[in-house]
């Protein structure tokens, strides 16, 4: 008992001072927990619309819950206006940069009573597995308040700047499908094998990402598991992209020629069509 | 000696009564005549305690009558399984096999025939595990579905989905074929007591999934799922790879299309309009201002082809007017660069747009209805209408650089058309627009150009205008796209060449008043953004820095 009060002990602190969770993966319920993707790889070409990030794999008999947290790990940082009303006019009265909150940030949580299959009116239940994985860097909006840093660059400083900030972060993110909280979105089978997907919206970068997948049991943390996979632009869809970026003089010389070419062309087609 | 014990227990487990069978069926000498029994399949099938004659009554007989046939298979396993032959003669399979469809599944075909297993051993061909195998074997053969006139996507469709991927990772509760489509009783989704006939989805889903109502009514099996040209057209989408954005590129291009009409009819570049709109359909501010600007590139040269072709292009006068638009437009971005760092510059724009745009519009509105009612009166005196000469234009007849500019049938100073450009240069760099709708009056007011030689003579150097800021915006911000500008331009082109063959049609009077209701229009828009209760009041300003 000494022994993994300690040992969790040791991960707070490791964790909160490298700003990751590290959990204890040994143990007989560690050992059995084993997750999976269905692919490490996510290729977006031209007929790319959006997908999904299918996940599986094996729990703990003693799982009670499941928390599992996908996000992006080239993280930019994002500038920010907070609008005001003066005169009866709306308009940018306060500018913020915010570093380090993820461009796409997903959580899928069990619901024990619905499992995956109703609709789920545990909601309630989220803010209480969060608080749960507190101690190992959390999840949710919480946590992504807690991991991120706001300078003012324009404005007045008020209280409520920071609550109005993240909450309106928020619902941007949430309203491109880039952020959300799936409660009651992880299937647990009778096996103890669970299922669930992450639905990549078609506006999620390229880059690297990170699922992690917390086991919950009654006594606490069972065990954490980490998976990656990366988002690659592919075939003329990557080729355009890296033009535009490294050869931007030639990418736009050859805009403009497509352009020029195009409304020339359609002029001398109409011309021959004998329309005058 | 450990595989001779093992044959002997096989041997043992089969009836006594099947030896006599055996003598023949199990003969290593034949190959294929007789037909050979695998002991050991037969061993571990549910029948394999059965006697031979159970489910060959015929063979009886020595030597055997012809084999029964598909035909009678299902009769003779529904001798003790009555149920399932119930069930399966209602069923699509069923009516294939009466209808002679050589491939048409009989119950062999999915259950196997002697290595029959429970459906709940994993081993069985249509246990929970292995189901949809066995249903691919006919739904997803190119040949058979062809033969039989089966949908060809149906497992490749189902794979990806929610269901196959977790069936492939070893779910055994995730929905298979038989979950949702039934087992023995097939019915095809068109037949109205099909578990997967629309009317029965909410039913069928709901068996696992409680309160099935909530889900959208379409096909799990996506590909296609409105079937044709509307299904195909629906489905159609293209990932932009600058915007980052899978949409549909006919949406797209129609939008090019309405925008490339409004240039050809009032030589605007539609800037004004084709941003907002791009927005307003997922397309990232940056990316959409700085495509449209190679949109407008094209939709402005085929409508300024259309109009040179018309004699209605001043290149002497549109030179003039790019070159201090140039200039302005430099001069103008360099202030804007400053003043934005004072702060608040965005909002001192709108307003300073809503006015302008207020002003312009009401005074084009005003001068373009009396210039109608006017062209009406002369017409019916049968005189010939003129337009007004400007104060402005009188000021610049006697300023230096006199010119005469042929197309436009005036002669003033070049410093006038260079003026124009500049102000206009200096109020597009202001306003973030190609300044198209603010140049147009400011030729047909300020310098006395006739209507549709102005338009003309906009498009014209609009064109070479947003040439170059084309190229400025992929150097400087990397945010054109060209896939979205080549669809755009799609629609764009053509809808310029419509909009000059709309615009010859009009007079310039009602150019003008049309022109003036869009520019009042484009001035509320604007207003209303600047009044009414924005959903959120935090706004993205930009991206700092790793972005595109």
């Amino acid at each position: 008992m000494f022994a993994r009060c300690f040992a969790l002990a040791v991960f707070a602190v490791s964790n909160s001072l490298a700003g990751a969770p590290n959990v204890p993966a040994s143990g007989p319920a560690a050992a059995s927990l084993q997750t999976g993707l269905d692919r490490d790889r996510i290729e977006m070409g031209l007929r790319y619309q959006g997908d999904q990030l299918f996940l599986f794999g094996h729990v703990p008999q003693e799982t009670t819950d499941l928390v599992a947290v996908l996000q992006s790990r080239h993280n930019p940082p994002l500038k920010l206006l907070r609008k005001g009303r003066v005169m009866g006019l709306w308009f940018g009265v306060k500018q913020f940069e915010v570093e380090g909150l993820p461009d796409l940030y997903m959580v899928n949580l069990t619901c024990p009573i619905c499992n995956g299959m109703e609709t789920c009116r545990h909601a309630g239940r989220a803010e209480e597995l969060f608080r749960r994985l507190a101690p190992y860097g959390g999840a949710g909006y919480g946590s992504l308040r807690r991991h991120s840093k706001v300078e003012r660059l324009r404005g007045a400083a008020s209280e409520d700047d920071e609550d109005t900030l993240f909450k309106g972060i928020w619902r941007l993110k949430e309203k491109s499908g880039l952020y959300a909280i799936r409660t009651n979105a992880i299937h647990l089978e009778a096996s103890d094998m669970f299922f669930h997907s992450f639905p990549i919206p078609d506006g999620a970068q390229e880059g690297q990402y990170s699922v992690r997948t917390y086991v919950l049991g009654a006594a606490g943390l069972l065990g954490m598991k980490e998976d990656s996979a990366s988002f690659r632009k592919v075939g003329a869809v990557a080729q355009l992209t890296r033009m535009a970026q490294r050869h931007a003089l030639w990418y736009g010389i050859l805009t403009v020629v497509v352009a020029l070419g195009a409304g020339l062309l359609a002029g001398a087609l109409f011309k021959k069509g004998g329309g005058h | 000696m450990l595989f001779g014990a093992l044959f002997l227990s096989v041997l043992a487990l089969i009836p006594v009564h099947a030896e006599e069978c055996l003598k023949c069926h199990r003969d290593p000498r034949a190959k294929d005549s007789p037909p050979q029994i695998d002991l050991e399949v037969l061993s571990r099938s549910v029948h394999g305690t059965r006697s031979c004659e159970a489910c060959h009554p015929e063979a009886k007989r020595v030597p055997h009558p012809a084999a029964p046939g598909r035909a009678t298979e299902a009769k003779r396993c529904g001798r003790c399984h009555e149920e399932e032959l119930k069930d399966y003669s209602s069923g699509i399979h069923a009516k294939a096999v009466a209808a002679g469809v050589e491939e048409a599944p009989v119950c062999s075909s999915c259950h196997g025939g002697h290595g029959v297993g429970s459906p709940n051993s994993s081993d069985s061909s249509v246990s929970p595990r292995n189901v949809v195998r066995t249903c691919a074997n006919c739904h997803d053969d190119p040949v058979v579905s062809g033969r039989a006139d089966l949908p060809g996507d149906v497992v490749a469709t189902y794979l990806p989905s929610y269901h196959g991927l977790a069936q492939r990772h070893g779910s055994t509760e995730a929905a298979n074929c038989s979950s949702c489509h039934g087992s023995h009783g097939v019915l095809p989704a068109s037949d109205s007591k099909s578990p997967v006939h629309r009317s029965n989805l909410v039913k069928t889903c709901g068996k696992c999934h409680g309160d099935a109502s909530r889900f959208k009514q379409r096909k799990v099996h996506t590909a296609g799922a409105l079937g044709g040209v509307r299904g195909w057209l629906s489905g159609l989408r293209v990932f932009y790879p600058v915007a980052n954005r899978a949409l549909n590129p006919l949406t797209i291009a129609g939008l090019g299309g309405i925008v490339g009409i409004l240039s050809g009819i009032f030589g605007v570049g539609g800037g004004f309009l084709l941003t907002p709109l791009l927005i307003m359909i997922g397309i990232p501010g940056a990316v959409a201002a700085a495509t449209d600007s190679a949109q407008i590139t094209a939709g402005a040269s085929s409508g300024a082809l259309g109009h040179y072709r018309h004699g209605n292009v001043d290149a002497k006068m549109g030179v003039l007017i790019l070159v201090g638009g140039i200039v302005g437009g430099t001069a103008g971005v360099q202030v804007v660069k400053h003043l934005r760092e004072l702060g608040n510059f965005d909002f001192v724009l709108k307003v300073v747009y809503v006015v302008i745009l207020g002003g312009l519009g009401l005074l084009m509105l005003v001068e373009g209805l009396a210039a109608l009612r006017g062209r009406r009166q002369a017409e019916l005196r049968g005189e010939q209408v003129e337009q007004k000469r400007s104060r402005v234009h009188d000021f610049f007849a006697r300023m230096p650089l006199q010119s005469r500019f042929e197309r436009s049938g005036i002669k003033t100073s070049a410093l006038l058309p260079f003026g124009a450009g500049f102000s206009v240069g200096v109020l597009a760099a202001f306003l973030g627009v190609g300044g198209g709708f603010i140049m147009i009056p400011a030729m047909i007011y300020l310098i006395g150009m006739p209507t549709h030689v102005a338009i003309g003579t906009d498009l014209f150097q609009i064109t070479l205008t947003c040439a170059n800021v084309t190229v400025q915006q992929c150097v400087a911000n990397h945010t054109v796209d060209l896939l979205l500008a080549i669809t755009l331009f799609a629609g764009s082109v053509l809808g310029a060449q419509v909009g000059v063959r709309i615009g010859r049609r009009l007079p310039g009077e009602q150019i003008r008043v049309l022109l003036a209701v869009i520019v009042l229009a484009v001035m509320v828009m604007l207003l209303h953004g600047l009044v009414a209760t924005p959903d959120n009041v935090i706004a993205l300003a930009k991206q700092a820095g790793g972005g595109h």
